[in-house]
């Protein structure tokens, strides 16, 4: 009887053990792991990066960008601009057809961006993206023109937005409409399922104008933590995931099962407030710059996952200057240009100028260990030149909300984020001040005049000459240090093929992907 | 028994109404605009401040509340700021996950603690208790990341028996076998914990039973040790042991944030976690007071479960 009681439940635990579930072929279908979920899948409205990473696979733009950030037509097969530049026609593709059957038309353009702009439908993505827009008209059913209040060269950056269907979203209330979860595009894949918290489910579309992706199914696995995702990855449960810190880099890397991709993300860089008179001679401004060792920080810290920055524009930009003025590590120019800008040593070791010590803080977000690592370093650099550095964390977005956006703080460490377009005025251009953006309180007007000129054209060597120009005179004035772009990698099994991990969105051409 | 039933409902309605205050309270205080968190550093002062308005985030904290809570009362919850669908929808599909969770966990953790308690007492500082008493206090402080990282070390990685996480394979769901075999690891993280626990307040309470006069009484009277467990001493010395299993209802709901996030487990642990990151008030609202709710629930069955097992109870409440 005993043996009974204890034996039965025994076998029952081990049968658990001894099944696995049935497996069907895998060849056709993808499960990439990610730690994020999408809050919703309307291309008008979501807001964050996350969502809007799943819309590009659901939904086209009129325009999309390559992984070199070089925009390319999708709902549109051509377009012209106005000598003035004010006016943008874009011819249509035709034979597009909704998820649902629907025909794709020039009023479903007209619906998307008029939405956009209109300031009484709320909430919509970022409006201020879209200021210059003055209005759209409908010319025919597969022509389309923009009017803009003022040429900007960087606008067709903006038009990478997911167009979504009129028929089915017009009169609807946008925050609520069950589109948001139920969402009809003309995009690559179709959404199959959304289990909130597990997994959301894509299928391919058939009839996509591309041509129908390879996989016939591609499912995002919501695994919260890094390191699972991690473990998850070197288990063979996802096919690809993204693999956040160094050490699990490292560890897959070795177990040789994976291949991994790298893209380039945001530049880490150090912020100054120029408003602070210990930061308005250059020489320091330089002195601090030479005060660091980059290439350390990126070996040491970075675990080698990271390339050296010169400023917000990656290195695989079709914008990117590779020649500006660098500050290689030299803590003795170092000293000779704060002690040049009328430093001295005080008694207690920090440095000081009339009767003034020079003490800064220098903060960071909470949340990135690699980039608090950078913040103590760096105190560490700049203590070694006789400065004082409190260092300080706080949750993100309280930081950014009340001290970087507001440009309460001296120093702060901030990764920007990757912009399609490389132009640079919202965070650099004098009239970005005002609204708090160039929290920097960054003023040059050479660089105002070459952002603007640069806005006028949209012939890219015309363009690519001013941000040249630009990169040139900034890398001379330093309103931020510049660090590093570090390297996301992602593992995805070595049979998987067709993937070009974008700065921007790794899915930019999953209908291209197969397995071999 | 019925006017426990109701001063103990009356006490509990007052409780979930000051808990909501507190909680409304602290998430204005604390610092964070989810206007900003959801659009973004790039979005401008004007498009927030026009969200923060649809919101309802600028009236005063006193009318907020009160809103809130007329909603609250009639059953609406408020429509999350994230995707904008009804809160008491966001936390109803994830109930089902968390429960199946707490409720294999609790199982669990009541077997193998009263069972470990039962063993330890058999033969008192012994070898036996020795070993079980040690083993429940390092398993009470171990911390259940820590734990479910372990298990997933041993049984995942490296015996690859089991999944590391997840409710249900992506791609083969229907199989019968594989909830199961995704609930095992983290049902078994979270129950662990508290089958230490129980395992040492079970044994304390079956000894102290057994030295009672009434269980000589029985030894005495020549009825078989397997009969003297079952019929007097397991009876009389659940007690307390009824206690922590109610006390720890909120424990489960609450201990199984970190391992539903360990796991990938779709539960409510989960959403708290997310909603709280993204400073989304309507579901943290939402959940608090279905959780408090919950918790005060357990709290008064395990109270009528003890008056309904000990007549004592009973009779001192003047039932």
């Amino acid at each position: 009887m005993k043996l009974i009681r204890v034996a039965l439940p025994l076998l029952l635990a081990l049968s658990l053990l001894a099944c696995a579930p049935q497996q069907p072929a895998r060849s056709t279908s993808v499960v990439y792991g990610t730690t994020f979920q999408p809050n919703t899948l309307n291309p008008i409205t979501a807001p964050d990066i996350v969502s809007r990473s799943m819309i590009e696979m659901i939904f086209d733009g009129l325009v999309s960008a390559d992984d070199r950030l070089q925009i390319r037509g999708e709902l549109a097969t051509d377009w012209t601009v106005s000598p003035d530049g004010k006016e943008w026609t874009f011819h249509l593709r035709k034979g597009v057809k909704w998820h649902d059957g629907r025909d794709f038309t020039a009023d479903d353009v007209k619906f998307t961006y008029d939405t956009v702009i209109d300031p009484n439908t709320k909430p919509t993505v970022a409006k201020s993206d879209y200021a210059d827009l003055r209005q759209v008209d409908v010319v025919d059913p597969y022509t389309v023109r923009f009017y803009l209040s003022k040429p900007n060269a960087a606008f067709l950056s903006r038009l990478v937005l997911g167009i979504a269907p009129k028929h089915l979203l017009e009169g609807q209330d946008l925050a609520t409409a069950s589109f948001n979860y139920q969402p009809v595009g003309t995009g690559p894949f179709i959404l199959e399922s959304w289990s909130r918290g597990e997994k959301v489910v894509l299928r391919a579309n058939p009839t996509y104008f591309g041509g129908k992706p390879h996989i016939d199914q591609l499912t995002w696995k919501i695994v919260p933590d890094s390191s699972m995702l991690a473990i998850q990855a070197l288990n063979g449960e996802v096919d690809g995931a993204p693999i956040y810190s160094p050490a699990d880099v490292a560890a897959v890397r070795s177990s040789g099962k994976m291949t991994l991709y790298e893209s380039l993300e945001g530049n880490t860089q150090i912020s100054l407030q120029l408003k602070n008179p210990i930061f308005q001679d250059v020489r320091v401004r330089r002195a601090l710059a030479y005060g660091i060792d980059v290439p350390t920080l990126i070996d040491k810290v970075m675990m080698g996952a990271a390339v050296p920055a010169t400023s917000d524009i990656l290195p695989g930009s079709w914008a990117y200057n590779p020649n500006v003025a660098t500050y290689p590590y030299n803590p003795a120019k170092a000293k000779a240009l704060l002690a040049e800008a009328g430093w001295v040593q005080g008694s207690d070791g920090i440095l000081t100028k009339d009767g003034r010590r020079f003490s800064i803080s220098l903060m960071t977000d909470a949340g990135h260990k690699a980039r608090e690592q950078v913040m103590m370093a760096v105190q560490q650099y700049w203590a070694d030149l006789g400065i004082e550095v409190k260092v300080g964390v706080q949750e993100r977005n309280s930081f950014v909300m009340q001290r970087v956006l507001k440009g309460d703080f001296d120093a702060v460490l901030l990764q920007s984020s990757v912009q399609i377009d490389p132009d640079l005025s919202r965070r650099f251009h004098t009239n970005s001040i005002q609204n708090g953006q160039n929290f920097l309180n960054y003023s040059n007007r050479e660089v105002d005049r070459l952002l603007e000129r640069a806005l006028l054209t949209s012939d890219t060597e015309e363009r690519k000459q001013s941000y040249y120009e630009v990169q040139r005179t900034m890398a001379e004035d330093l309103p931020q240090i510049p660090l590093f772009h570090p390297k996301t990698t992602y593992a995805f099994k070595p049979s998987l093929t067709g993937i070009k991990p974008s700065p921007v969105n790794i899915f930019w051409n999953a209908e291209e992907w197969a397995w071999k | 028994m019925l006017r426990l039933v109701i001063s103990r409902a009356i006490q509990s309605a007052g409780l979930l109404i000051l808990v909501s205050i507190v909680t409304f309270a602290l998430l204005r205080v604390a610092p964070g605009d989810p206007a900003a968190l959801l659009y973004g550093p790039n979005a401008s002062p004007k498009d927030l401040a026009q969200v923060r308005e649809r919101w309802g985030l600028d009236d005063p904290i006193a009318v907020q509340y009160l809103r809130w809570l007329g909603n609250a009362s009639m059953g609406d919850l408020g429509r999350s700021y994230s995707d904008g669908r009804p809160v008491s929808l966001a936390i109803a599909e994830r109930v089902p996950a968390t429960l199946l969770l707490t409720g294999a966990a609790a199982v669990i953790s009541t077997v193998l603690g009263i069972g470990a308690g039962l063993l330890a007492a058999r033969s008192p500082y012994g070898r036996m208790d020795r070993i079980v008493s040690t083993a429940a206090t390092l398993l009470y402080s171990t911390p259940p990341f820590w734990l479910g990282l372990l298990l997933v070390m041993l049984f995942s990685v490296h015996l690859g028996w089991l999944p590391s996480g997840g409710l249900r394979d992506p791609l083969a769901p229907d199989g019968w076998m594989d909830l199961p075999r995704h609930l095992l690891l983290p049902a078994v993280t979270l129950a662990l914990r508290d089958a230490g626990r129980l395992a040492a307040v079970s044994r304390a309470s079956i000894l102290e039973t057994m030295g009672e006069d009434f269980i000589r009484t029985a030894v005495a009277k020549g009825l078989p040790p397997s009969l003297v467990l079952t019929r007097h001493v397991l009876r009389s010395s659940l007690l307390p042991v009824l206690t922590v299993l109610g006390m720890s209802t909120p424990g489960l709901l609450g201990g199984a944030v970190v391992v539903e996030t360990l796991f990938g487990w779709p539960g409510m642990g989960r959403l708290a976690i997310e909603a709280a990151l993204q400073r989304n008030y309507p579901v943290i609202m939402g959940e608090v007071l279905v959780v408090a709710s919950l918790a005060v629930l357990g709290s008064l069955l395990a109270d009528i479960s003890c008056a309904l097992a000990d007549p004592r109870v009973r009779r001192q409440k003047g039932a």
